[in-house]
């Protein structure tokens, strides 16, 4: 590990103590559990509502509406993007819907589909509709960012519909689907979060959010809040580490290729 | 091929700019036709149209029996697919003419052999230099089974001995092959080292200011040789009096 990553450790375990004092000092000026737990206390909640029996239930609850809401938007956001991309009337006629669901409150849309919809659909519409506008914009640009001079060569080359699509569209719009992807999946989780807390479904991280704040355990809640960080930043790693592995695999093949042409010069 | 009476207007902003004037020329099959002429006078425009990218406000190009079907293209840049490998950049190109993968494999990397760049067919564009790029890019116009090639200044940003390099590795390639090639650039030195013959074109709106004929073997040709050196100088006052 070189000077530089050791220093950027350092700062980062820095930053953390300091929040973690600040927390610490404020919660004792406080001095009422009920408004602000301290560090401590939190840790406590947290690790109790770890060892609970539900807690499985409600983690995998959250993380299966969360995981759907997340495909129906890639899937829908991919679809409609190119379809306006190419399409100019596809792209006004989506207009109106984009503008609602980027200009509407994300708490209106919540409480307008707990009216409309079942409490463990709704974290799944909400999120659609705060979720699908940012993955269809990527994609709409993606189609439009594609190269003319690269169409131009798939064309004059004779490539097929089949294989200019597999080997210039898809290719070209990878970059903006990733960051689509990445932008409406942590969007997503603080919806489904959110639409939990208000339409409070049996199980589910933010339901236990609102029970905890109903019966002012605010220790659970601050845990319960740890929890929903963590979720966001375990799928975020796990969304890097997944695109890093074609990059990876193809190292290791080039090193592979490398040493066996070093072994062929040297007759080995 | 015959070009005969091509003429081009584009229109921008409302006011019509003429790119081409009634150009017409006759390019023997299996030779090079070099089109030379200032930047910006639409050569470009000539290729495209003869590629079918545009169509011409009049004229037509008339096609001999060998020339008809695809057409190879080599652009100003490479246009390589930069996520494909060299070797996938090239094997794309003959999926629609060859059925089985062991054909595609066997042309692909016999292209590549030529142009010395077998050993970096698993590599991406983006890890070769300019030149090496230009190389893959020449490699595949020859692995595309076309009997018509296009040319289009593909060697313009490099410096003068990969140019030379370029040449060289595309000549050996067309005297093994020998397909119609219009070629075009501003580069005399090019043009003589490669040219069957030479279309001298005037500035917009483009016309043929004159057609020269070069004598040689290509590969043998030498810049010093009195000849060369003649047909340049007769180049440059064509050039001169066509801006007088």
């Amino acid at each position: 590990m070189n000077h530089s990553t050791w220093t950027t450790k350092l700062v980062l375990l820095i930053a953390i103590l300091v929040f973690l004092f600040g927390w610490h000092i404020v919660a004792l000026l406080v001095h009422a559990q009920v408004i602000l737990p301290g560090p401590a206390k939190t840790l406590m909640a947290l690790w109790e509502i770890l060892g609970s029996s539900p807690f499985a239930l409600n983690i995998w609850a959250t993380v299966l509406r969360a995981f759907e809401s997340f495909v129906i938007i890639l899937v829908t956001g991919t679809l409609l993007g190119i379809a306006a991309g190419y399409s100019r009337h596809v792209h006004q006629f989506l207009k109106p819907l984009l503008a609602v669901c980027k200009a509407t409150p994300v708490m209106a849309v919540i409480l307008l589909a707990f009216i409309w919809f079942t409490s463990a659909t709704v974290p799944l519409f909400s999120a659609f509709l705060m979720g699908f506008p940012i993955m269809f914009i990527q994609v709409v640009n993606g189609v439009r960012s594609i190269s003319s001079k690269l169409e131009e060569m798939t064309k004059i080359y004779g490539l097929t519909k089949k294989d200019r699509l597999l080997h210039l569209t898809i290719p070209s719009l990878a970059p903006h689907i990733i960051t689509g992807a990445k932008s409406s999946l942590s969007m997503v989780w603080k919806v489904v979060i959110a639409a939990e807390v208000l339409t409070v479904p049996r199980y589910g991280v933010g339901s236990r959010m609102q029970l905890s704040q109903v019966n002012l355990e605010t220790d659970r809640v601050l845990a319960w809040t740890l929890i929903a960080v963590f979720l966001t930043v375990a799928t975020d790693i796990l969304f890097e580490a997944g695109l890093r592995l074609p990059k990876q695999i193809k190292r290791m093949s080039h090193k592979k290729l490398a040493s066996n042409m070093t072994m062929a010069g040297t007759g080995q | 091929m015959n070009i005969v009476g091509l003429s081009k207007t584009f229109y921008k902003d409302g006011q019509p700019i003429k790119v081409l004037d009634n150009i017409t020329c006759t390019v023997p099959p299996g030779s090079i036709t070099v089109f030379m002429g200032p930047s910006g006078c639409g050569k470009t425009t000539l290729l495209r149209i003869i590629a079918s990218l545009e169509s011409p406000d009049s004229g037509a190009i008339e096609l001999d029996d060998t020339e008809k079907g695809q057409i190879s293209f080599l652009f100003q840049e490479p246009r390589l697919l930069p996520w494909k490998s060299v070797y996938s950049n090239v094997e794309l190109v003959l999926r629609n003419m060859m059925s089985t993968p062991a054909e595609r494999h066997d042309r692909a990397m016999h292209m590549l052999e030529l142009v010395g760049l077998s050993s970096f067919a698993r590599f991406t564009p983006d890890e070769l230099s300019g030149g090496m790029r230009q190389r893959v890019a020449i490699a595949r116009a020859f692995a595309y089974p076309a009997r018509l090639m296009l040319l289009d200044e593909p060697f313009q940003s490099l410096d003068y001995s990969r140019r030379r390099g370029l040449l060289d590795s595309f000549l050996q390639l067309w005297q093994s092959d020998r397909r119609t090639v219009l070629f075009v650039t501003h580069e005399t030195t090019e043009a003589v080292l490669a040219a069957d013959q030479i279309v001298l074109l005037s500035d917009l709106p483009a016309h043929v200011t004159a057609q020269l004929s070069v004598e040689g073997k290509q590969l043998e040709r030498k810049l010093d040789d009195p000849e060369l050196l003649t047909l340049q100088a007769s180049m440059y006052r064509t050039i001169d009096r066509s801006y007088t």
